[in-house]
């Protein structure tokens, strides 16, 4: 765990609060989020959802996307997030799940991001705030608020695995590569980005696709590629950028 | 005489066996019992040869096209990847002596010919042809792989092969041609042969399932060849003459540390009658000194043996293989075809006994005679393919001898013109004076890419006199660009790629992705 995760408790975070409505200013550098499958239906409205490999394992990881580029959110500006929904993710920040070591009891522990610039150490004086725990040490609504996002985002997670391992057993992933002209005629080749590929859905037996369907992903499917229409949505964000500058 | 091809039987569960078993079984979608039929005999006294270790990267299209998992495939023959060789003490026997065959062509090969250009550029002169051209020496030298994690399965950020474990390869191949592939698996002797009126095989008498009938029969009986040797002794084409080496001696020795790097290329070094290979497995090394034992003695190349592996060396446990240079003049005979060791052998400096298994799997597989009136015609075809395949393959071999400057006899014995096919000696007078490309092989059945005779000519130090073309060297700028830009993909490479240990352990935790 890093030194700046620490267990939330009402001995040391008594006074802490944490500050509203500024995911923008956390995010504006980061170019694409997690993303859980729990969370498609909502986010798959506003943010093109694509998948992506780690880096570490190489395994797919879903992810709404924000910008072409590391450190580049098109959806943030000014400080300000353009956009009608923030994915849980930022949601749940400063606040993080971390487990126990103990291999028998996978014991969570709800921990606190002393660092995060969305929280306020002295909580009662600023107005803005909510604070982590009332006067009688009883945690607060944004603690279970942050508990209850944190414990969606872990089973996002799980459904996440699930639904990976079908599709590369039905081997749905394809590759996706964007060839974009700029306004200012400069091109960008993106590539490292994946998607289900809707033709193959054809090709699978009934079984099969009874499975899909059974199981929810045949809309899972249609929503994670509806999403991908936002992709010229992302551009135009851009092209807006590059035409001022 | 129009009797449809409906099965195949293939004998020996070799490498060879079961390669040509998954090409053809995948090609013929066997498992569907209306389709042709393909069946494997192996004995279970003669033990495959169990050596060779070291592929070409076109055995990356041949497990791909049998419905390999390469994840699979990595995690369960003891893979690791190959990047090239790396040909030490070659030239002069100095302990610095060395240079790459590497398998990436040269930047932009196909719009330039850079081999001029390296000889007279200045600024190329102090670095290897190698080095100036491609990327991939560099990597060697640094032990990284040729891609990432998430790089797709069978796909590379360079150009790659493998090594691996045989006889984990032989039962990896053989669980999924019987398992995935429809391929039907007999552990049985074969005794003898009965013919049909026109010399055909009818069928193979066997010890304990009496006669195995087919209409097409393949022998990958390994150096015992038992259908196209025993039975129909066609001749041999023997090029002892022309490659000296014919004896091997071959040790595995245990890593020390599961950490321990992997080198990612076979490293091939000069002895004073032969050579010795080195490939680096996960978990254990394989090395073998194959030399002429017409220049030396079976005691003075142990030592050799023991020389190179140091204190590890244990004579107990040193496996010999006595190999004949040489081929089938006719590999296909009425209705059997010999591959791998049955079809012959030679030594294995640039581990062309399983690519040209590959390539005959493919033939067969892809050109598979439809009835019996149509299989001469196509055995002629495979015999005049596969005939100039090992002709270009020994020159290639041969190449790597006789530019060396070492003097113990069997160097000074390889130098010998007389050795020297015509055909090679054809090639050096040219590249006197031209450099080799693509115009110079221009059969659809190449083996080798000139970039490949590029690597081993300029690696061994050999200067064409480009004095009298100087003239037509009119693109000094786009190849300067090429220089240029390989030394930028060079650092970028050696930047992002992992190390192949490292690869390694995260492909047996998390595997490549289809995609
Ligand atoms: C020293 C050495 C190093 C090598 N290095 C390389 C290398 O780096 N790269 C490379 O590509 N190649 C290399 N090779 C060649 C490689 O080993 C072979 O191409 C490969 O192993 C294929 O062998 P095979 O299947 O033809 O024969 P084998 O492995 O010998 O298999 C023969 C099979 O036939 C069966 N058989 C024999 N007789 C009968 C019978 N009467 N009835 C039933 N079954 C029978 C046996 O049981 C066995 O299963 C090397 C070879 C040697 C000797």
């Amino acid at each position: 765990m890093s030194k700046y995760l620490i267990e939330v408790n009402f001995q040391d975070h008594a006074n802490y609060s944490v500050l509203r409505e500024n995911s923008a200013q956390q995010a504006k550098h980061l170019n694409m989020i997690p993303i859980g499958l729990n969370e498609v239906h909502k986010t798959s409205l506003h943010y093109p959802l694509v998948w992506i490999k780690s880096s570490v394992s190489g395994q797919f990881k879903l992810v709404a996307l924000f910008g072409f580029e590391p450190g580049e959110n098109l959806y943030c500006k000014n400080d300000i997030w353009n956009n009608n929904h923030i994915p849980l993710h930022l949601q749940s920040d400063p606040f993080y799940l971390a487990y126990s070591n103990n291999e028998t009891d996978k014991e969570k522990y709800l921990c606190v991001n002393i660092n995060s610039q969305k929280i306020d150490v002295n909580g009662k004086k600023n107005k803005t705030g909510l604070t982590f725990f009332n006067g009688n040490g009883e945690k607060n609504i944004c603690l279970h608020q942050a508990q209850e996002i944190l414990a969606t985002l872990a089973h996002g997670e799980m459904l996440n695995e699930m639904f990976i391992k079908t599709a590369n057993q039905l081997d749905l992933f394809q590759s996706l590569s964007l060839d974009i002209t700029w306004h200012n005629h400069q091109t960008s080749k993106i590539l490292g980005l994946y998607t289900i590929d809707p033709s193959k859905l054809e090709q699978l037996n009934e079984n099969q696709i009874y499975k899909l369907k059974s199981n929810g992903y045949i809309e899972f499917i249609h929503q994670l590629n509806y999403s991908l229409n936002h992709i010229e949505n992302l551009i135009k964000l851009k092209n807006n950028l590059i035409v001022k500058a | 005489m129009n009797k449809p091809t409906k099965s195949v039987v293939i004998v020996g569960g070799g490498t060879a066996g079961w390669l040509i078993a998954g090409r053809i079984a995948a090609q013929h979608n066997s498992k569907d019992s209306n389709n042709l039929q393909v069946t494997l005999i192996e004995s279970a006294k003669i033990s495959p040869v169990n050596v060779g270790e070291g592929t070409w990267p076109t055995m990356r299209n041949t497990l791909k096209k049998m419905g390999v998992s390469e994840t699979e495939f990595i995690q369960q023959c003891c893979v690791s990847f190959k990047q090239g060789a790396k040909f030490a003490r070659w030239l002069d026997g100095s302990v610095d002596d060395f240079y790459y065959h590497p398998l990436v062509l040269p930047q932009s090969y196909s719009n330039i010919n850079l081999a001029p250009y390296w000889q007279t550029d200045s600024e190329q002169s102090n670095s290897s042809f190698s080095n100036s051209v491609c990327f991939q020496e560099q990597l060697c030298e640094q032990g990284l792989a040729p891609k990432l994690i998430t790089t797709a399965e069978y796909v590379g950020v360079a150009n790659y092969a493998y090594h691996l474990d045989s006889a984990k390869f032989a039962n990896f191949l053989k669980k999924h041609c019987t398992d995935k592939l429809g391929v039907k698996h007999i552990v049985d002797d074969v005794l003898s042969v009965n013919s049909h009126e026109n010399a055909d095989i009818s069928s193979l008498v066997t010890s304990k399932n009496g006669n195995i009938s087919a209409d097409l029969f393949v022998d990958c009986s390994g150096f015992s060849a038992i259908l196209i040797g025993k039975h129909y002794k066609t001749p041999f084409n023997d090029k002892s003459d022309v490659l000296f080496v014919n004896q091997a001696l071959a040790v595995q020795l245990p890593n020390q540390k599961n950490n321990d790097e992997i080198a990612s290329h076979t490293i091939s070094t000069a002895q004073d009658a032969g050579w010795i290979w080195d490939i680096g497995l996960p978990t254990r090394r394989g090395i073998g000194y194959v030399y002429s034992d017409n220049h030396q003695s079976e005691a003075q190349a142990i030592e050799r043996l023991a020389v190179y592996v140091g204190p590890n060396f244990s004579e107990s446990n040193l496996k010999k293989i006595p190999i004949k240079a040489g081929h089938r003049k006719i590999f296909w005979q009425n209705n059997c075809v010999a591959v791998g060791l049955a079809s012959g052998f030679l030594e294995p400096l640039e581990a062309s006994s399983l690519v040209l298994v590959e390539m005959s799997a493919d033939m067969i597989a892809e050109q598979l005679p439809a009835c019996r009136q149509t299989m001469d015609i196509i055995a002629k075809r495979f015999n005049q393919t596969f005939n100039y395949r090992w002709k270009r393959i020994i020159d290639f071999l041969k190449l790597h001898y006789i530019l060396s400057k070492r003097t113990e006899d069997f160097w000074l014995d390889n130098r010998n013109p007389k050795t020297i096919p015509d055909s090679l000696q054809e090639l050096m007078e040219l590249w006197k004076y031209h450099s080799p490309y693509d115009h110079d092989f221009n059969s659809s059945n190449e083996v080798f890419p000139a970039a490949s005779y590029q690597y081993i000519l300029y690696g061994m130090g050999f200067k064409t006199d480009i004095e009298y073309q100087k003239s037509s060297l009119n693109q000094q700028t786009f190849a300067q660009q090429q220089f240029v830009a390989n030394k930028a993909i060079t650092i970028k490479a050696c930047e992002v790629l992992p190390k192949n240990r490292d690869l390694l352990n995260k492909i047996y935790k998390y595997g490549f992705q289809h995609v």
